[in-house]
């Protein structure tokens, strides 16, 4: 499904060069699990951006199913990242100012027309969410505004979704709530590389890769 | 979602920096409608003011001594009505001066009191200008005399006085000026050129410059130049101190619409993209997040540019309603002489509305763009 070749990403920081990812070569292949990890700074948050296309490696390339993802164009990555990938994040990014269906309804490609809506609301009712459709993210506890960060995620079937830390601001229990829906989402065909640096997810991952340095060092 | 129903959902989650953009917005477009009708209103009170203030231009004939042209009054030289004639076709919207009258003076002796005999023509205006003729209009077999006349002769308004072998009624209630005015009878044309004995002569046209010449020209040399290529045989004699008057009230006028309007136009434009430019800093999550969702850069842009639209339209709609409704309040008092010509200027307000968005928009631009252009990996790695 993805296929990272050589992937070099390095930062101008107060004037210094850091090496985020270092040559770094990986495939994902269709329906697997895997957990990343690492300490902070290994580069498993700019891993996660570039296998998303939302970040453009220094060096190396990035298969996507059939596409080289780095050649496409903004438009065209815009357009995979919107129809074939779901992010989710450890600070949720949630817009504010709307309420939870229109929050849902903005990861829609398209003008969202009835059967958008119908999903969304199944999505809102799945993740026990259905009862505050009106309301705002600022109203919502931490663990439901990540239920609603994966409802998002969700709406347009993704084929791959990439999380962030996103149990990194959950207690156990809603942490546990949240991996549960990665595993059915994974049950159903789709395949997970979640970042993180719990252990809520050693059980269901069935492949966990280790970052140092931007580096791969266990696979 | 539709584009206006998030925008508009943002508008009210950010209520105090949506107030400030649109309260630039609405204080420009009230200054400006404020300024313009103002500015209006200063041109027709200038315009009526100065043409209140009588003609500034006399026309007599070339051979005119201006020695004895000032000392009487008049020219004692006739020319031709026609050379009126030939003048009053020339008038046109390109040339400096209008409200042409013909006139013959002359002094006459009526029942041993030595007066100023003055005949006029009617008043020849610049076609499509709709303009008022200046002064005032002389019935057939009506006179205007002055005061001094009138008490000399126990004459007033309603009375029939002969002047040489024609009887005339007295149509004005006369009123001491303390000019010459008070010594003078004003009568048709064709009246004074019978007692006179001069059939078809005048000695003086009379003329208003227009308010168009602007002050880094010599206002004299272009209308002498202008009425010698018609009239080469008269000569040009301007009143400097009426000319003066306006010149000054003109030059100040525009003076304060050139530097006022750019600086209120200016102020607003850079307060409202700061505003944008705070927007965009405190969105940077969302455009974020946006761009993992896939949206587009326009779609981005769409967000503020589309904003600043919303904003400027409603500011528009206040602005000119603010705007207006100070003008119509404060306007009479300041203007008391056209206060009736003061009223709503559809056109202005049909530009406002179209335009206020616009320049709304322009001014969010920038910020707009950086929104589009802004990095989402580097917000997102910001977790």
């Amino acid at each position: 499904m993805i296929r990272c070749e050589e992937i070099t990403k390095t930062f101008c920081k107060n004037g210094s060069k850091v090496l985020s990812l270092d040559r770094f070569t990986m495939d994902i292949r269709d329906g697997e699990f895997i957990a990343v990890r690492g300490p902070s700074g290994s580069g498993k948050t700019t891993l996660l951006l570039t296998l998303g296309g939302m970040q453009r490696p220094s060096g190396g390339r990035v298969q996507f199913d059939e596409h080289d993802l780095y050649a496409l164009t903004a438009k065209e990555r815009a357009s995979l990242r919107s129809r074939r990938v779901g992010f989710v994040f450890q600070m949720f990014h949630l817009v504010p100012y709307l309420d939870l269906l229109s929050n849902v309804l903005l990861a829609s490609p398209i003008k969202p027309g009835k059967g958008e809506r119908k999903r969304a609301s199944e999505l809102l009712e799945k993740f026990g969410l259905s009862n505050r459709i009106d309301h705002r993210p600022d109203e919502l506890s931490a663990g439901e505004r990540q239920r609603l960060a994966v409802a998002r995620a969700l709406l347009n079937r993704p084929k791959i979704l990439l999380a962030d830390e996103p149990t990194g601001n959950l207690d156990p229990d809603n942490a546990a709530v949240v991996i549960d829906h990665f595993v059915q989402f994974h049950q159903s065909g789709g395949t997970v590389v979640l970042v993180t640096h719990g252990t809520a997810a050693d059980d269901f991952a069935n492949r966990t890769i280790r970052l140092d340095q931007g580096r791969l060092s266990e696979d | 979602m539709q584009l206006w129903t998030q925008i508009v959902c943002e508008i009210g989650f950010r209520k105090l920096n949506a107030f400030f953009s649109l309260l630039g917005l609405t204080l420009a477009v009230i200054i400006v409608v404020a300024s313009q009708l103002i500015a209006e209103s200063d041109e027709r009170e200038t315009r009526r003011v100065t043409r209140d203030m009588g003609f500034n231009l006399r026309l007599i004939p070339a051979e005119t001594d201006l020695g004895q042209f000032y000392r009487d009054g008049f020219s004692q030289f006739a020319m031709d009505v026609t050379t009126l004639d030939r003048l009053a076709t020339q008038l046109t919207n390109n040339v400096s001066f209008n409200h042409l009258v013909g006139s013959l003076r002359r002094g006459y002796t009526v029942n041993g009191q030595s007066v100023l005999l003055v005949g006029l023509s009617k008043t020849y205006v610049a076609p499509g200008q709709g303009k008022k003729p200046m002064g005032f209009v002389i019935k057939t077999n009506t006179i205007h005399i002055g005061s001094e006349i009138s008490r000399f002769h126990g004459k007033n308004k309603g009375d029939t006085m002969q002047v040489g072998m024609q009887k005339f009624k007295v149509s004005n209630d006369p009123i001491e000026t303390g000019t010459s005015d008070d010594i003078t009878i004003f009568a048709r044309l064709e009246d004074v050129q019978s007692i006179l004995g001069l059939t078809g002569k005048i000695n003086e046209i009379e003329a208003i410059d227009c308010l168009c010449l602007t002050a880094d020209e010599d206002p004299l040399t272009i209308l002498r130049k202008e009425i010698g290529d018609i009239l080469p045989d008269v000569q040009v004699v301007h009143k400097q101190k009426l000319a003066d008057a306006r010149a000054k009230q003109r030059q100040t006028r525009e003076k304060v619409n050139a530097v006022v309007l750019p600086s209120v136009l200016l102020a607003s434009a850079v307060w409202v993209a700061l505003l944008a430019v705070f927007n965009v800093r405190d969105r940077r999550q969302e455009i974020g997040v946006l761009r993992a969702l896939g949206k587009s850069g326009w779609c981005i842009a769409g967000l503020f540019l589309g904003k600043a639209v919303l904003l400027g339209f409603v500011a528009a709609v206040f602005g000119v309603v603010f705007g207006m409704w100070t003008v119509l309040e404060f306007g009479p008092s300041l203007f008391p002489v056209t206060k009736k010509a003061i009223q709503i200027n559809h056109l202005l307000v049909f530009q406002l509305l179209f335009a206020t968005p616009f320049f709304a928009a322009f001014s969010s631009f920038i910020p707009a763009m950086l929104a589009v252009s802004h990095d989402p990996a580097e917000t997102l790695r910001e977790d």
